[in-house]
C-alpha cells in the first residue's frame, strides 16, 4: 500500500512528465516575455501570451483540460465561442477616429489595396502545402489586425491559433523594420516627397452617420462580417454620439483591458509543445513576414495607380498605411515622409488608409469565412 | 490549387467592391449633409 | 519676409526648442509635438529670427494654430 501511494505521488509530479518540447516552449515563452518587457513589443498581448505558453507547457495541470480546466474555460467561452474578438472591436471602435478617412474618402481604396497582399499570401501558403482553411488564417496575418487574425484562425484553423497570433503581433511590432525597404523599393524620391493637400473639415453629423452607414453596407454585402463589424461600428457610434461617454470609456478602457487579459492567456495556453513545435509554425513565421511585406507593397501600388487619375496627388507611401497596424504604420509613413521633406506631415493623411484597412481586413476575413465555411 | 486562385481573384475583387460601396455611401452622405448646410464643424483629431 | 509656424495637425506641444530672439534656419527643428502617440518635429518654414512664440509646453493645439512667428 505505502509503496503504491509513494509511487503515485512521484508519478503525478510534473517533473517526470516533462518533455523536451515543453522545455523548448518555456524558452519561447520567456523570449516573448523578454520582448514584451525589455523591447516593448506589443506587451499587452505578448506578455500574457508568453506566460500562457509557460503554463501550457507544465504537465498534468489540467488547465487546458476540456470541460474542466480554468484556462480552457477562458479559451472555450472567449475564443471558441467567438466572444473575445468582437468585444475587442467594440473597444477599438470607441478608440478610432474616422475623421481622417471621412475627410478624403478616396483613401478607402488604399485600405482595400493592402488586402490584396492577404490573398497573395493565402495563395503562397496554399502552394506551400497548407489547406485552404489554414492558408486563409495565415493570409489574414497580412491584415495586421490582431483580433481579426484571432477570429479567423479560431474559426478556420484553431490548431494554428498560437502561431498566427504570435506572428501577427510580433510583425506589428516590427512594422518600422518591414515596411520602409518595401516602400522605398516601390516609390521614387519625387513620389515620396509629395505633400498632400490639406484635408477638409469633417462635421459631427458625418461622424455619427458613418458607423451606421458602414455597418449597414458592409454587413449587407458580407454577412459573415456581422460579429466584428457590429461591434466595431457600435463602439464608434458610442464615441461619436457624445452622449454615452461612460459606455465609450468603458469600451475603450475597462472592457478592452479585461478582454485583452483573457485573450492573451487563452492564446498562449493553446501553444503546448505538441501543437506548436512543428515545421508549419516556422513556415507560418516566414509567411507572416511575407504577408506584411506584400500587403505593404499592394497598398503602395494601388496608391500609385490612383495617382494616375487624381489631380491632387496622394503620397503613395500612405498606401503602406493600409496595413492596419494602427497607428504604427501611419507613424512609419509619416517619419519616412519627414526624411524626404521636413515640411511634410503625413501622419493624419496616413491615418485614413490605416483605419480603412481595418474595415478592409474585416471584409477579407468575411470573404474567407463565407467561402470556406 | 485552382480553387485557391479563384478565391484570390474573387476575394481581391470582393474587397474592392465592398470598399467601393462604402466609398459611394460616404460620398452620398457628405453630399446629402452639405445640402442641410451650416452645422458645427469638428476637425479630425 | 518672415513666416508663421502653423500646427500641421492636432496634438500636444512636447518641447519648444528655441526662444524668442533665436536665429533659425529653414527646416531647422523648432518644436516637438505629439500626435497619435507619435512624437514628431515641426520644422521652420523659413529662415529668420524668432519673433514670437505663442504656445507653451503641454498646450493642446489644433490644426493650423499659429505656434510661432519668424521674421
Amino acid at each position: 500500500m505505502d509503496h503504491n501511494i509513494i509511487s503515485e505521488m512521484i508519478y503525478s509530479c510534473g517533473i517526470f512528465n516533462l518533455s523536451f518540447g515543453n522545455v523548448v516552449m518555456w524558452i519561447i515563452g520567456m523570449i516573448l516575455i523578454y520582448l514584451a518587457i525589455a523591447k516593448k513589443f506589443e506587451p499587452l498581448l505578448l506578455l500574457p501570451i508568453g506566460f500562457g505558453i509557460l503554463i501550457a507547457n507544465l504537465p498534468l495541470t489540467d488547465l487546458m483540460k476540456p470541460g474542466e480546466g480554468l484556462i480552457w474555460r477562458f479559451y472555450h467561452y472567449g475564443l471558441q465561442w467567438e466572444v473575445i474578438p468582437p468585444l475587442i472591436f467594440l473597444g477599438l471602435g470607441a478608440l478610432t477616429d474616422f475623421g481622417p478617412l471621412l475627410s478624403r474618402p478616396s483613401l478607402i481604396f488604399l485600405g482595400a489595396g493592402a488586402q490584396v497582399g492577404v490573398y497573395i499570401t493565402f495563395f503562397c501558403a496554399k502552394l506551400m502545402g497548407f489547406s485552404l482553411d489554414e492558408a486563409a488564417a495565415i493570409g489574414i496575418i497580412g491584415g495586421a489586425d490582431g483580433p481579426t487574425t484571432i477570429y479567423v484562425t479560431s474559426k478556420l484553423a484553431p490548431h494554428l491559433l498560437g502561431s498566427c497570433a504570435v506572428a501577427a503581433y510580433s510583425y506589428m511590432a516590427l512594422v518600422p523594420i518591414i515596411q520602409p525597404p518595401v516602400i522605398k523599393l516601390l516609390t521614387t524620391k519625387e513620389e515620396r516627397q509629395i505633400v498632400m493637400k490639406k484635408s477638409r473639415q469633417v462635421s459631427t453629423r458625418e461622424r455619427i452617420m458613418f458607423p451606421i452607414l458602414a455597418a449597414l453596407i458592409v454587413i449587407l454585402l458580407f454577412p459573415p462580417s456581422a460579429p466584428l463589424m457590429t461591434m466595431f461600428m457600435l463602439g464608434n457610434l458610442f464615441r461619436e454620439s457624445g452622449v454615452v461617454e461612460r459606455l465609450s470609456g468603458a469600451a475603450q478602457n475597462e472592457l478592452m483591458n479585461i478582454v485583452t487579459i483573457f485573450l492573451g492567456i487563452s492564446v498562449g495556453a493553446t501553444m503546448d509543445a505538441a501543437t506548436f513545435l512543428r515545421p508549419q509554425s516556422l513556415m507560418i513565421f516566414f509567411l507572416g513576414a511575407f504577408a506584411f511585406a506584400s500587403s505593404t507593397a499592394t497598398g503602395v501600388i494601388v496608391a500609385k495607380i490612383m495617382n494616375l487619375f487624381l489631380k491632387d496627388k496622394i503620397n503613395p507611401m500612405i498606401g503602406a498605411a493600409g496595413v492596419s497596424a494602427v497607428p504604427m504604420a501611419a507613424r512609419v509613413v509619416h517619419l519616412m515622409g519627414q526624411e524626404e521633406n521636413k515640411k511634410n506631415y503625413l501622419l493624419m493623411h496616413a491615418m485614413g488608409p490605416n483605419i480603412a484597412g481595418v474595415i478592409g481586413t474585416i471584409i477579407a476575413a468575411s470573404i474567407f469565412i463565407g467561402v470556406l465555411k | 490549387m485552382i480553387e485557391a486562385f479563384w478565391i484570390f481573384v474573387a476575394g481581391s475583387i470582393g474587397v474592392f467592391i465592398g470598399m467601393a460601396a462604402l466609398y459611394l455611401a460616404v460620398k452620398t452622405l457628405v453630399l446629402v449633409l452639405s445640402r442641410f448646410g451650416g452645422e458645427e464643424n469638428s476637425n479630425g483629431s | 519676409m518672415g513666416c508663421k509656424v502653423l500646427a500641421p495637425m492636432v496634438g500636444k506641444i512636447v518641447k519648444i526648442k528655441v526662444k524668442v530672439g533665436d536665429k533659425v534656419e529653414e527646416d531647422q527643428e523648432i518644436i516637438v509635438m505629439e500626435s497619435m502617440k507619435l512624437e514628431t518635429s515641426i520644422f521652420a518654414p523659413c529662415s529668420g529670427v524668432v519673433k514670437e512664440i505663442k504656445v507653451s509646453e503641454g498646450d493642446r493645439i489644433e490644426e493650423d494654430d499659429v505656434l510661432a512667428i519668424i521674421e
